[in-house]
């Protein structure tokens, strides 16, 4: 078991299997094929999972109906998605962070990029975390 | 393996070594999504919902294919998927049968180009 989990959502096989294997060395990783097994492996692993990688078209819920879902849940709030997208246009980027994602991933994939990325928002994430357990704790004192 | 896959990406104007980096590397998995590849059945999905009038079938079908068909670098494959991609992600308006013919006759070319060379 490693310190970091990441959840990988796409309804392809090939494109679960091409991310799983960037992570697989320094991640624990999870997967789901569709929306509704993205917010069920959410709910048991709310606790560990650091990064969301979201595919925007799947069927059972697309990505940006999972994205809502997260973002009304305080949960699962804070958690960081990144979408998953081949539509590299302005629009589809814009909406995507509108949404309340925090990074998108273009499709083919880069291993080194995404590599980079989702390590950044990690650490980023675990601040924040930290920086949040300070703030309650004052708060209480 | 990747000896031949080298000749087989050759042959369609792409580079095997970009294609397998985006694997990192590793040969197994790559083989197992061109595995996956040649035995999905979204090109069928699309003639089925094409001639069914089910847009939002052929749609969801196109739009899957071509994440995968860009991932393995099947480019000349993935431009003829995305050109239908987009005339049905537009409200109305639907692809030429000869576009469908087209697809279906480029996806039979690849997966025999690739049998011939994965399992050479």
């Amino acid at each position: 078991m490693f310190d970091n989990s990441i959840l990988i959502v796409d309804d392809m096989e090939i494109n679960r299997l091409i991310l799983k294997e960037i992570f697989i060395k320094e991640y624990n990783v999870y997967e789901a094929s569709n929306g509704e097994e993205a917010l069920k492996t959410l709910e048991e692993k709310k606790d560990e999972i650091e990064v969301i990688l979201l595919d925007i078209y799947m069927p059972k819920l697309n990505g940006f109906e999972v994205l809502e879902k997260i973002q009304k849940n305080r949960e699962y709030i804070n958690i960081p998605v990144i979408m998953i997208t081949g539509d590299s246009s302005q629009s589809a980027e814009i909406k995507v962070l509108d949404y309340g994602a925090r990074d998108i991933i273009l499709k083919p994939f880069d291993s080194n990029v995404i590599y980079r990325r989702v390590k950044n928002i990690i650490e980023l994430y675990s601040y924040k975390k930290e920086l949040m357990k300070i703030k309650s704790e004052i708060n209480e004192s | 393996m990747s000896k031949d896959m080298v000749k087989f990406y050759q042959i369609i104007d792409e580079e095997y070594t970009e294609v397998i980096k985006r694997f990192m590397y590793n040969e197994s998995i790559y083989r197992m999504c061109v595995e996956d590849f040649i035995n999905d059945d979204c090109v069928d999905e699309i003639r089925r919902c094409y001639y069914n009038g089910d847009r939002e079938g052929v749609f969801q079908n196109c739009h899957a294919l071509k994440g995968v068909a860009i991932n393995l670098g099947f480019t000349r494959f993935f431009k003829l998927v995305v050109s239908i991609t987009e005339i049905y992600r537009q409200a109305e308006g639907e692809c030429s049968e000869k576009e469908i013919v087209k697809l279906n006759e480029e996806y039979t070319n690849l997966c025999t180009n690739i049998k011939d060379y994965l399992y050479a």
